[in-house]
């Protein structure tokens, strides 16, 4: 009982703490940019990315989903979660944190919450984004076949399906983040996150790789498949071992001594 | 003898093989402004982290406000208010969204913000951002950050570094404020002595993770130092000797054409110039020669002074 008191006061700190910074603009725009410029893309050449019979909407998810899947959403991450605990190690914080009535754990809950809470925030912007990306396409070009708006369910769950899939990378850039200040490790492993994915995306054991997770759960749609079942082997790979990973962080953070 | 409200016994600390405190015997009293004295290097943060529940306690124990630090690190926090080195403000908030969020982690009714400024006197500037702030007004936020939550205890650690004259004077008055109006015991660490010397009203003295000295301001002037000492020439030593240890002077051994008399005030300077005169000596010089807390200091933590100060202690 009194833990949840201290989660929640802990929490609304760390809401507030997030007022006029970066990393809650880039949770907003991110999304937002990378849908506008598929939304120039198919207004200037839409003719080219649409295949005869195919559903627009899909065609217009995939591109996204491509891009976004195995390019932004590393980098993204890496920049959330260091610019989220860098706060703490810009302004020596971490000290000041520890030194509060407030149970380790707490902190940590909240951080972690944080962050979580922004990459839903910006997979929700992402949605709304996509569908006003859409409509607007529909006025714009009413010949690419965007007013008829079917099957939209896919796209909703493989979105959930990509949400869940990052839930391991999110925990281990919360942790190298948490651990170390450097905000070129975080951005490093982004990097290297994405190259390794781009090399070895054909390689038949690619769906054991954490940071393939987010791939792998797009796969199903980008094959036509009917996409219903959100629990796929990634996304509950990814679920347990970023849990694994977040308890393991905190027990590693907790013994960690304030100098 | 009033309670203590830190308490240590036998604190000892080590980095890996690097002994860093050993056996400290800390009683901080409830009330004081206690300094907490040091050169860099000797133990002081070391001490303030562990104080803060930020390191573990492995041998020895630690009290605050009478209870365990081991068992009770909420409680006792929960009744501490600390500034650790330079304050940790989020620089792109305001002084006021600092503290609000700084409320919401202690939970502190929300009227307990617009009273901390009052008492720190930021309240004019609350709502600009914190980047624009001057160090000294970084430093007073800092402050009112520890105060959010009423703590009984202040613990601040080099709360005057780095700042201007002016913004050390700020600082040192806002403490004595503290602890005079509102009544807040303040556990005060700094390696700049004038500054201790001019709040607390007890202090400790450590180097290389020991203890050379504990007890008040006064204590330390008076029983194991030299404090003032005058020094003086007439046309007869020997006579003028003769007379001051006759009339209770206190006489400090001293060179053959020189004496040195240990004395309280430049009232008592001035007596014993007549004194002398009026029996028929001429006085050829009279210099007074204060030991500062810094001649002190360093004598202290030279070593040189050491044996001095245990047997006068004891």
């Amino acid at each position: 009982m009194s833990s949840l008191i201290y989660y929640r006061s802990s929490l609304s700190a760390e809401a507030l703490k997030l007022k006029n910074t970066f990393s809650l603009w880039l949770a907003i725009l991110a999304p937002c940019a990378l849908v506008s410029m598929y939304v120039l893309a198919f207004w200037s050449k839409g003719e080219h990315l649409l295949r005869e019979g195919a559903n627009p909407w899909y065609a217009f998810a995939m591109q996204i989903f491509g891009i976004y899947t195995i390019l932004l959403m590393p980098i993204f991450i890496a920049l959330l979660t260091s610019l989220t605990n860098g706060i703490e190690h810009k302004s020596n914080g971490w000290k000041h944190l520890y030194s509060l009535p407030l149970p380790k754990s707490s902190i940590y809950a909240a951080k972690a919450t944080t962050v979580i809470g922004l990459v839903l925030l910006s997979n929700l912007i992402f949605v709304c984004a996509y569908l006003a990306g859409g409509l607007f396409l529909s006025v714009v070009r009413p010949e690419l076949g965007f007013e008829q708006m079917v099957g939209l369910e896919a796209v909703y769950v493989t979105v959930v399906k990509m949400l869940l899939a990052t839930f391991m990378i999110i925990a281990i850039q919360f942790w190298l983040s948490m651990r170390w200040s450097s905000f070129a490790l975080s951005m490093g492993v982004g990097i290297v996150a994405i190259v390794t994915v781009m090399v070895a995306m054909r390689w038949e054991h690619i769906h054991y790789y954490p940071f393939a997770y987010p791939f792998v759960s797009i796969r199903q749609f980008a094959a036509g498949k009917e996409v219903i079942r959100v629990f796929t082997q990634e996304v509950v790979l990814s679920l347990g071992g970023g849990l694994l990973v977040f308890i393991l962080g905190y027990f590693d953070i907790a013994r960690k001594r304030i100098s | 003898m009033k309670p203590c409200i830190i308490e240590t016994h036998g604190l000892s600390y080590s980095f890996g093989k690097r002994q860093v405190l050993q056996n400290l015997e800390l009683r901080v009293p409830q009330g004081a402004i206690f300094g907490f004295l040091g050169p860099n290097g000797a133990g002081k943060s070391t001490t303030i982290r562990i104080l803060l529940g930020l390191l573990p306690v492995p041998e020895g124990q630690v009290l605050v406000h009478g209870q365990d630090l081991k068992y009770n690190r909420l409680d006792i926090l929960h009744r501490t208010g600390a500034l650790i080195e330079m304050p940790s403000l989020y620089r792109h908030l305001s002084g006021h969204d600092n503290l609000e969020m700084h409320r919401r982690m202690v939970r502190a009714p929300k009227s307990r913000i617009s009273e901390v400024l009052q008492i720190v006197g930021l309240a004019a500037d609350a709502h600009r951002k914190t980047k624009e702030y001057s160090l000294g007004m970084s430093q007073r936020l800092g402050i009112a950050l520890a105060l959010l939550a009423d703590p009984e205890l202040l613990i601040l650690d080099e709360p005057t570094n780095g700042l201007d004259p002016s913004g050390i004077r700020e600082v040192r008055e806002l403490i004595i404020r503290l602890n005079q109006a509102y009544g807040k015991t303040i556990f005060l660490s700094s390696h700049l002595l004038s500054e201790i010397e001019k709040c607390a009203t007890e202090l400790a003295i450590i180097d290389k993770g020991e203890t050379l000295y504990q007890g008040s301001l006064q204590q330390l002037y008076e029983g194991a130092f030299q404090s003032n000492v005058l020094h003086l020439e007439t046309s007869n030593n020997a006579i003028a000797h003769k007379l001051l240890s006759d009339h209770q002077y206190q006489l400090l051994p001293h060179s053959d054409d020189v004496l040195a008399v240990q004395v309280q005030d430049k009232q008592q300077v001035a007596t014993l110039n007549r004194f002398l005169v009026v029996n028929g000596l001429e006085v050829y010089r009279l210099s007074t020669h204060t030991q500062n807390l810094e001649e002190l200091f360093l004598n202290i933590t030279n070593r040189e002074a050491e044996k001095h100060i245990h047997s006068s202690k004891l």
